[in-house]
């Protein structure tokens, strides 16, 4: 089975789920969140994102949340993709509050330091061939990260679940954050002049 | 002109270079994956204990948990009176359910009545857990939406106690307290410490369990 297909086959597993299948049977749920898992395992690592929350704190509370998206299945009172996807990030978000509680929430979130290495690491990797345009993509990304990370908490979340490496929909967004769609929109729009204006002071041109 | 679309573009960049590299480490998200495909399969094969059958246990459940509280010593309970909320979590921690107010329609002492009456009344700031134990291990209760909560009475003889009997553990605080934290002082402590490290109150009831014999001690945890 080719990749398009199998990414095809996740999104209508995950929709099934998303309509109701997460309740049936575990041998029938199980079936299609084994299918949709890319994508659930994917969207997770989003919401984590936009939690801010350290790279090996996410590690840690993704697993954890992966676990409880799947025992928590029967609570799940969605009738379509987003409604799972607002379900699951919820459950995504009290992980890391728990978690957080427990370890201490300086420990859990992306501290100055821990933001550092993880530009200079993306910056790097970037910058791998040393080519003068490599070196330029490397400063703006590491610009884009600095913008970003001085966006407000809601701004921020926002972009990640909105530009995340599997986007969510506006609506989606609305129900996670518990807000109204119109609102994340301006929130969106906002963030993105923030985030325009924040580049422009650093110097990196359109 | 605006250069939203710059910006959105950059971002759809780096989207892609995250999404490039996983935040999860393929060997643990391959682990996690088989863990669940057993549990799956274990619950599927465990499916003799029908579901309608859980939702009569975990319905009667809290029903009883009502008349538990609210007949429970009123010096030793700041809980037991008219009005109650009960917030019940599921298990990421989210209330789902506040059933506002419960009173019992019988039953002094703490002995479990026959039958208890439920009925809805306005909402105080109380939070209640629940736990239930089945045999030998604490099944997880933060199963709120199971329970029927339009019946208005059931008979505890009807209860489908287990040949291992039933124990409902109800854990009465101010606040909520996640499940895990729940979990670890019954397993590294018991029962009889949840209420000193919790700052709770605690209100144990079972039902058609065998008590252990002299000098067996009864083992707690999962």
């Amino acid at each position: 089975m080719g990749a398009r297909e199998q990414e095809l086959r996740a999104v209508e597993a995950l929709e099934a789920l998303g309509a109701g299948a997460l309740r049936e049977s575990p041998a029938r749920s199980w079936e299609l969140f084994d299918c949709a898992w890319p994508v659930i395992e994917a969207r997770v690592g989003v919401f984590l994102r936009s939690l801010r929350l350290s790279q090996e704190f996410r590690e840690d509370c993704g697993q954890n949340a992966l676990l409880r998206v799947w025992r928590s299945r029967e609570s799940y009172r969605g009738h379509s993709a987003d409604e799972f996807w607002a379900w699951a990030y919820r459950i995504c978000r009290h992980e890391a509050f728990r978690m957080a509680e427990r370890r201490g929430r300086e420990a859990v979130r992306e501290g100055d330091a821990a933001e550092d290495a993880k530009l200079e690491d993306w910056a790097a990797d970037l910058a791998r061939d040393e080519t003068a345009e490599d070196s330029e993509a490397a400063d703006e990304a590491r610009a884009l990260e600095e913008c970003l990370a001085g966006l407000d908490e809601r701004g921020r979340s926002v972009v990640e679940l909105l530009y995340g490496p599997d986007a969510s929909t506006e609506r989606a967004v609305a129900m996670m954050l518990e807000l109204s769609k119109s609102y994340v929109n301006v929130l969106r729009q906002k963030a993105l002049q923030a985030l325009e204006a924040c580049l422009r002071a650093k110097g990196v041109e359109g | 002109m605006s250069r939203e679309p710059k910006i959105e573009a950059r971002l759809e960049d780096r989207a892609r270079t995250l999404g490039r590299e996983p935040w999860l480490d393929p060997a643990k998200s391959k682990a996690l994956r088989e863990q669940l495909a057993r549990e799956a399969a274990s619950q599927d094969m465990g499916a003799g204990t029908s579901r309608w059958a859980w939702g009569v246990v975990l319905s009667v459940a809290a029903l009883v948990i009502a008349l538990l509280v609210l007949s429970g010593d009123p010096e030793r309970s700041n809980y037991g009176q008219a009005q109650l909320e009960v917030a019940l979590l599921e298990s990421s921690g989210r209330v789902l359910t506040n059933l506002e107010g419960l009173r019992s329609g019988a039953g002094e002492g703490g002995d479990l009545p026959s039958s208890c009456l439920l009925e809805l009344r306005s909402a105080t700031e109380t939070a209640v857990a629940l736990r239930i134990r089945i045999g030998d291990s604490w099944e997880n209760p933060w199963r709120a939406e199971v329970l029927d909560l339009e019946a208005e009475s059931v008979a505890l003889e009807d209860l489908p106690i287990p040949p291992t009997g039933l124990r409902i553990l109800v854990i009465a605080s101010q606040q909520p307290i996640p499940a895990e934290v729940i979990d670890e002082v019954l397993s590294e402590f018991g029962y009889e410490a949840l209420e000193e490290r919790l700052g709770c109150r605690t209100y144990l009831r079972e039902l058609g369990v065998a008590k252990p014999a002299d000098g067996e001690s009864e083992s707690r945890g999962d």
